[in-house]
């Protein structure tokens, strides 16, 4: 994972979760039901952890441009 | 957020933290439902009533009453279960306050929550101080809110005053 893909792994899950949450809070004040509220929070941690745990491919289309190792001649 | 155990950490925590902040917000929607009832509670019978031994003279009496009420509305998102309880609340002539609880009742399920009940009665009121006879005593509907989350809020509604009889009742 290189560092867009590490920025922009924080900004899904942040984003991700926080929608979720007021999704969340609204339905289960609709509903009356606070279950809802937490499916929602505890399905939204599930799905950023999906998204971002693994290092998918599309975190890593900025990879570095190491310099070449110098090869020493003996 | 550069290794997998980090990532982990960081996504559960920030979870949490959101879970905690919907649940704050619940806790503030608690003002906004009603939490006033109305009951109609009142003596049925009075099958007993006598002195007896217990730890030196004691006075009892057996209150059964009939409650009559609707709780539904007290049944919103924040709202685990209800307690119920009915106290016999009469005075003294040492103390002013004396209150002893003669039924109570857990309630888990809004399905359950309107209450007609015909001739309840759990718990003897028993008077060490022997002052129950021709004395006024007052029974009140008690209702606890326990919450999810959040403080547990006591209420006290209805009021049915009657007078004890200044005989005893023999069962």
């Amino acid at each position: 994972m290189d560092f867009q893909g590490q920025k922009l792994a924080e900004r899904i899950y942040q984003y991700l979760i926080i929608i979720c949450g007021i999704i969340g809070w609204i339905i289960g004040f609709i509903k009356q039901d606070f279950t809802y509220t937490f499916y929602f929070v505890a399905g939204g941690t599930g799905l950023a952890c999906l998204l971002c745990l693994p290092d998918w491919p599309y975190l890593n289309r900025n990879p570095l441009n190491w310099q070449k190792p110098e090869v020493k001649d003996k | 957020m550069y290794s997998v155990t980090q990532r982990a950490n960081v996504i559960l925590c920030f979870g949490g933290i959101v879970l905690a902040g919907v649940l704050l917000l619940n806790i503030l929607s608690r003002p906004f439902f009603p939490n006033e009832v109305t009951v109609d509670l009142k003596l049925s019978s009075l099958p007993r009533f006598n002195q007896n031994t217990f730890k030196g003279p004691v006075e009892y009496a057996q209150l059964v009453v009939d409650i009559q009420t609707d709780l539904t509305h007290l049944f919103n998102w924040n709202t685990k279960m209800l307690f119920l309880y009915i106290t016999a609340e009469y005075q003294t002539d040492e103390y002013q306050t004396n209150e002893i609880v003669i039924w109570d009742y857990i309630l888990k399920e809004k399905s359950d929550a309107v209450i007609n009940k015909k001739q309840q009665w759990e718990y003897f009121v028993i008077d060490p101080a022997m002052s129950l006879r021709n004395n006024t005593v007052n029974l009140r509907f008690n209702y606890n809110i326990i919450p999810i989350s959040g403080l547990v809020t006591k209420h006290k509604v209805g009021s049915h005053t009657f007078k004890l009889p200044s005989n005893y009742i023999k069962a």
